[in-house]
């Protein structure tokens, strides 16, 4: 039997697309981020190490922690109206180790810009949808500055710390002193004190009357939940065990899938649990 | 940590500590905070290497 010439030459150019798409396949190791259109250098891929060494306050004979670089980078923040811009605190460890930069990011294009020179290490920056960013500063309590780099105005005056903005942009909860939970316009006129919410911390609010909180105080022990303003009340969603290894120390939480879920993250790495099943996934594991 | 307003990305500040020694009876290590990028499911861990 006897291939014509035509067909023999079809199924070389098919097998050579085939290889050239295999290989491209295998080339691309950094595809771009969702929502972007090319491949970055400034977003290095990582292995999916978990870690297995001990943490150093287990080591039994002491422990010393070295750093030796000169930048450090903390608390990035979306842009609500642009998923591929975040804020972020910058610490430049040979200008202080307590003011540090706030400075906006794009995913995309990896545009990096300076928005503010004087914020605190913990300025902990939230950006509404309005457009404000509200931080705490080096000096002066919390402010906020528009992404624009416009209209810095002083908020507060108090030792207040971990703003977040209500997701229409119109309240600010934050806490004074590490103790009275505080609601302000977003002026920073005092609406409320929370008394209901002691102990509590790591917040966001993003849905109107309930606010993801991680707690430490009973009865309600150590855990994710959320507090529903109408109720007045808190809902214990996912109770953690610290087993003294500090490995679900909670760092953050927030609402996630359409608000299904409350996702966390902690020390060791990422967690979400749907609210109504109780039902955990883990994201990401560090260690 | 924070999601995306699409809820297709997370970033997250990680303390990643690089191999560290003991010396004598201190324990040592050297850390470094860093910014993360992965998708949704955790999938495409990035680090953002930023300007300096």
């Amino acid at each position: 039997m006897k291939f014509p010439v035509s067909v023999f030459l079809s199924l070389a150019i098919v097998l050579s697309l085939t290889y050239c798409v295999k290989d491209k396949t295998i080339v691309i190791v950094n595809p771009p981020p969702i929502g972007c259109t090319q491949t970055d250098s400034f977003l290095l891929p990582v292995h999916d190490t978990v870690y297995s060494i001990p943490f150093p306050w287990q080591a039994p004979l002491g422990w010393q922690v070295m750093v030796n670089r000169r930048y450090q980078y903390f608390t990035p923040c979306f842009n609500p109206n642009n998923p591929n811009e975040m804020v972020y605190v910058r610490q430049d460890r040979t200008v202080s180790l307590t003011t540090c930069e706030l400075r906006i990011f794009d995913l995309c294009t990896g545009e990096d810009r300076l928005l503010y020179p004087f914020g605190y290490l913990g300025a902990h920056p939230q950006w509404s949808k309005t457009g404000w960013i509200v931080f705490k500063a080096a000096v002066g309590s919390l402010w906020k500055i528009r992404s624009s780099g416009q209209g810095l105005v002083q908020l507060t005056y108090g030792n207040d710390q971990l703003a977040v903005w209500s997701p229409d942009g119109s309240k600010i909860l934050f806490k004074r002193f590490g103790f009275n939970i505080i609601l302000c316009d977003s002026n920073g006129v005092i609406l409320d004190t929370l008394t209901q919410l002691l102990g509590g911390g790591n917040w966001s609010w993003g849905i109107p009357d309930k606010l993801t909180i991680a707690t430490n105080n009973s009865p309600t022990g150590y855990g994710v939940g959320y507090f529903d303003f109408n109720l007045n009340e808190y809902v214990l969603v996912k109770a953690l065990d610290l087993n003294n290894n500090n490995c679900l120390l909670l760092r953050s939480t927030l609402w996630f899938n359409q608000n299904r879920d409350i996702i966390y993250s902690f020390i060791c790495g990422i967690e979400a649990t749907n609210v109504s099943a109780g039902q955990t996934t883990t994201i990401k594991r560090w260690r | 940590m924070t999601v995306a307003p699409d809820e297709q990305k997370i970033a997250v500040e990680r303390i990643d500590i690089a191999p560290y020694d003991t010396i004598g009876t201190n324990y040592f290590e050297n850390y470094e905070y860093n910014i993360y990028v992965m998708n949704k499911d955790g999938s495409g861990l990035r680090k953002i290497k930023f300007p300096e």
